[in-house]
């Protein structure tokens, strides 16, 4: 099997200080070289701040309570914060959900690039402002060396993420973490920087984490789908296999209540109930109440992620569309 | 237009909203930002319109000004006989309580400082109904959206995102207009929260037999809800026709784009659909390109695009598209 | 199609929360220790204070602190922990009764400026440009000079010097109100402007303006002192920490104390209402203007 380039196992986070509660549970995952990995749920499912733990950009408030991510078989969780200073946006870099005020609005676009370059490659200036222009072109800006001295108000929502992928890219890391990277975009720019991102992504040879409650966004771009709810992974498999058949009940209902571009459909599928608050987690499933398929084991026995067939897991007692136990997918 | 149809409900004729704003350079005392220009629709009596069309298109001015919550620059918004543009902002006022609105985000819309009771209670207020009649109008509201009375005397942000939706839909619907304008009410709920919100719209569609000007950018949730569709770019309605027709075969390139870039999720057996991937960033209202406003990013652009601003033809059967070469396209 | 709507049982009041967050910020708890003495003070001061505050003895001036006149006595023999214990009297009144009417008069005509904007809010704003421009010593002479001098002038000196903070921290609430759309939502049903002011615009204007009023019965005490010390507020012998320390300043080599222990308590006082406004700013997070609640953590 080949090493894996990160590999998170058996993460759980909490968010300490007043109203201290969990946030994630046994989270595990891997992302090889080269892979796309999409991670999908809800909001308040913990996708958000597991990525942003990948980078311990959430502590002191966000913590880490126990398990390991192990970056290039180094774990992160235990690094100097030199070495993560090094790490970010040197070997790991983000882009997050608004670009628009992701971006100094008091720096040029060509200063805050050219940062990353300064810091983490030690460019002198001239050099920087060179490889900045490349960068700018790379992403598909028009005309990038009348652009490098442009200020973020002055572009339009997809420019700046654009740039905010040039930033990330700087330094050619190794993996691209994506936090709703086009959540606050138009549906016609949010196809541009999709195939951008799925571009840059062959040409880079990195790995890209892409962030979503869109499932659809991913559908195409991932060739791995971790699915979370309630702060615990409960599906996981290649992405193809994952929307055609889905195991867990939880990733087939949301599946259904995806209004459909292409056809009509009577009533729109949904899910009843809410996800239960994090004081007032239940002892078995957290899915039960809202699942359809549950039982009485599914109230007192929480189900572990378990391996169901070719590569994909399900953390549940009576997971659906399994073909046969031996293989599924 | 069909004579033999009922008067719609809703009438909107060359509708303008322009805003003035400061002037970017020093030499531009204020510019003028062409929200909606020249926009015309009808809906009828429990019909659905979907507007679609993204950021800066003007569909939420739109809304905005046939809510009465901006005024019109120019044209007409007649509410079956009548032409709210005309009347003095005494009459106007009466007239409010037809046309309402359901809000985007759940949590701005609602004061929270107000309990769901207060809430729902205020129009009645405003509209000077008894207290025994709103307290049975607030009952009546809270079942449509299917609360419980203790419901009744908490704040916002006790409730989730899609039960604080429902309290704005209840409240928009208390006055009991006949036209609801719903600006993008489920773009800021998770994809379970939104079919449920789009099933409850449904519900209430069907037994008051209200009109919908649905307002949204998720092409997938307007083709649930929608009768018909109008699609918008940069303040204009592109193309206009029946919610099948239009997904079905689209005649503007701008619908086409739309269509193609939406994002499908694959289930078992379906076939990857080719997508036209739009080069460009959409252009400023303020200084819209000359001709027709798509001419910069449509693949098919022609030298006439550029010169000449196409109407909004007829193509039959309720169809209309404003392109020089609507009629080619398959 | 009914989906139920999760009963969850009735968060506890955002009051109780609130002031349970107070009693946790230790700066805070000393603070309301503190007002809850000063307040005694001024109140029971008849009871509390061992002489008579004006009573003279000249057989025991200018004694340092010992165990009849706790804190000594000044030129005339008067006992300086009961002029001390007097003296909270019209810093308190100061205190409140001018931030009082700064907020009364200004708010409304802040929050006017704010929703109406337009000519309205240019000449609104003009005014409170024009108040702003005058030292405050320069207003309290002009108030002192037309009125006469006393509580009374150094209250409404104090307060209309005040007036120009509340108008626009109003104005500048309601300017970011008025675009909410729940506002809209009141305009759709027909409401005019003055239920809007009453019934959204004010209530959810409230946060930055208690922040305010603490904070400016802080300033308005220092500057109570400072007017008395410049013998424009309280006239002897009426006791009052500014005219105190001003005698305990012609003094100061011979007999320090007269100066020390009105200026201590001038500080400690002032200390208590800026740490109660910067704690109260802090639980009254300006997220809650629209109502967000809960600690802000990335989904």
């Amino acid at each position: 099997m080949t090493a894996m380039l990160l590999s998170v196992r058996d993460l759980s986070l909490a968010l300490r200080g007043d109203g201290a509660h969990t946030l994630v549970e046994h989270v595990s995952f891997d992302v090889p070289e080269r892979g796309v990995l999409g991670i999908v749920g809800e909001s308040g499912c913990g996708k958000s701040v597991t990525a942003l733990s990948i980078l311990r950009l959430g502590e002191p408030v966000i913590a880490p309570t126990s398990g390991s991510i192990a970056f290039n078989g180094e774990d992160l969780l235990t690094a100097s914060p030199r070495r993560m200073q090094q790490v970010r946006g040197g070997e790991i870099s983000m882009i997050f959900q608004e670009p628009m005020t992701s971006l100094n609005p008091v720096l040029t676009v060509g200063f805050q690039i050219g940062e990353a370059l300064r810091v983490h490659q030690r460019l002198g200036r001239r050099a920087a402002r060179a490889a900045a222009i490349e960068l700018l072109s790379i992403v598909g800006i028009p005309l990038p060396a009348s652009r490098i001295d442009v200020y973020p108000h002055q572009m339009s929502g997809g420019m700046c993420q654009r740039v905010m992928i040039a930033l990330a890219l700087a330094c050619r890391p190794k993996l691209l973490i994506a936090d709703e990277p086009t959540t606050a975009l138009d549906v016609t720019v949010q196809a541009q920087i999709i195939d951008l991102l799925r571009r840059l992504q062959g040409q880079f040879g990195m790995a890209v984490i892409i962030i979503t409650h869109d499932l659809a966004l991913v559908s195409d771009f991932a060739e791995t789908i971790v699915v979370m709810y309630a702060g615990r992974v409960v599906e996981q498999g290649p992405a193809a296999a994952l929307f055609a058949r889905p195991l867990h009940p939880y990733t087939e209902r949301l599946l259904d209540s995806i209004p459909p571009v292409d056809r009509d459909v009577d009533r729109l599928a949904t899910i009843p109930g809410t996800v239960p608050p994090p004081w007032a987690m239940p002892p078995g499933c957290r899915f039960m109440d809202r699942c359809g398929f549950a039982t009485d084991r599914c109230r007192d026995v929480d189900p572990v992620l378990r391996t169901l067939g070719d590569a994909r897991l399900a953390a549940c007692h009576h997971p659906r569309h399994v073909r046969d136990h031996a293989t599924v997918g | 237009m069909d004579s033999a149809l009922p008067t719609p409900v809703l009438s909107v004729e060359n509708l303008k909203v322009h805003y003035r704003v400061r002037g970017t350079r020093p030499w531009q005392r204020h510019n003028v930002v062409r929200a909606v220009d020249d926009v015309s629709f009808t809906i009828g009596t429990a019909e659905t319109l979907g507007l679609v069309g993204e950021s800066g298109c003007g569909k939420s001015s739109a809304g905005r000004a046939i809510a009465q919550l901006v005024a019109p620059t120019a044209g007409r918004i007649m509410l079956a006989d009548v032409d709210l543009t005309a009347l003095s902002p005494r009459q106007l006022r009466r007239h409010r309580r037809d046309v309402q609105i359901v809000f985007q985000d759940p949590t701005s819309s609602l004061n929270p400082r107000m309990t769901v009771a207060e809430l729902l209670s205020e129009p009645l207020e405003i509209a000077g109904l008894s207290r025994t009649a709103i307290r049975q109008r607030v009952n009546e509201l809270i079942d449509v959206i299917s609360f419980a009375s203790y419901h009744l005397s908490r704040y916002p942000h006790e409730f989730s995102g899609g039960q604080k939706q429902r309290i704005g839909i209840a409240r928009a619907l208390a006055l009991q207009p006949r036209v609801l304008v719903c600006d993008e009410p489920v773009s800021a709920l998770d994809v379970s929260v939104q079919a449920q919100i789009v099933n409850l719209l449904k519900d209430i569609q069907a037994r008051l037999h209200l009109s919908y000007l649905f307002i949204a950018h998720d092409l997938g949730v307007v083709r649930q809800v929608s009768d018909r569709i109008a699609v918008m770019y940069l303040g204009r309605i592109m193309e206009i026709g029946r919610r099948d027709q239009v997904y079905a075969r689209p005649r503007h390139p701008y619908t086409q784009a739309l269509l193609s870039a939406a994002p499908r999720v694959r289930r078992a057996n379906e076939v990857a659909i080719p997508r036209t991937i739009l080069a460009g960033d959409l252009p400023s209202p303020i200084d819209p390109p000359s001709g027709c406003p798509f001419h910069t990013r449509c693949p098919k652009v022609q030298a006439v695009c550029m010169a000449a601003t196409p109407e909004l033809r007829d193509l039959g059967d309720g169809r209309r598209a404003a392109c020089h070469f609507a009629e080619t396209d398959q | 199609m009914a989906d139920a709507v999760a009963g969850a049982p009735a968060e506890q009041s955002r009051l109780s929360r609130r002031a349970g967050m107070l009693l946790r910020d230790r700066g805070a708890s000393v603070s309301v220790v503190l007002i809850v003495l000063l307040v005694t003070m001024a109140a029971l001061a008849p009871w509390i204070a061992p002489f008579d505050p004006t009573a003279q003895d000249v057989s025991v001036a200018l004694q340092a602190p010992d165990w009849t006149h706790l804190l000594g006595t000044d030129d005339y023999g008067r006992d300086i922990l009961s002029r001390i214990i007097y003296g909270t009297r019209p810093a308190l009144e100061v205190g409140l009764l001018s931030v009082a009417l700064a907020a009364c008069v200004g708010t409304p005509f802040g929050l006017l400026a704010g929703y109406v904007g337009g000519w309205l809010d240019n000449a609104i704003s003009g005014v409170v440009d024009v108040l702003l421009s005058f030292p405050m010593l320069l207003l309290a002479i002009l108030v002192v000079t037309l009125a006469g001098s006393g509580i009374g002038t150094v209250i409404v000196a104090i307060g209309v010097a005040q007036i120009p903070i509340f108008v626009r921290l109003a104005r500048g609430s309601a300017l970011v109100i008025r675009e909410l759309d729940y506002v809209a939502a009141s305009r759709s049903f027909g409401a005019r402007g003055f239920r809007i002011l009453r019934r959204h615009i004010l209530p959810n204007a409230f946060g930055p303006l208690v922040v305010m009023l603490t904070l400016g019965i802080a300033s308005a005490i220092r500057e109570e002192a400072g007017l008395s010390f410049l013998g424009l507020g309280v006239q002897p012998p009426a006791p009052s920490w500014g005219n105190l320390i001003r005698d305990g300043v012609a003094n100061i080599l011979d007999a320090p104390w007269l100066a020390l222990f009105p200026g201590l308590l001038l500080t400690i006082s002032v200390l208590a209402f800026n740490l109660i406004g910067d704690a109260v700013r802090d639980i009254l997070d300006p997220r809650d203007i629209v109502g967000r609640a809960g600690p802000r953590v990335p989904k």
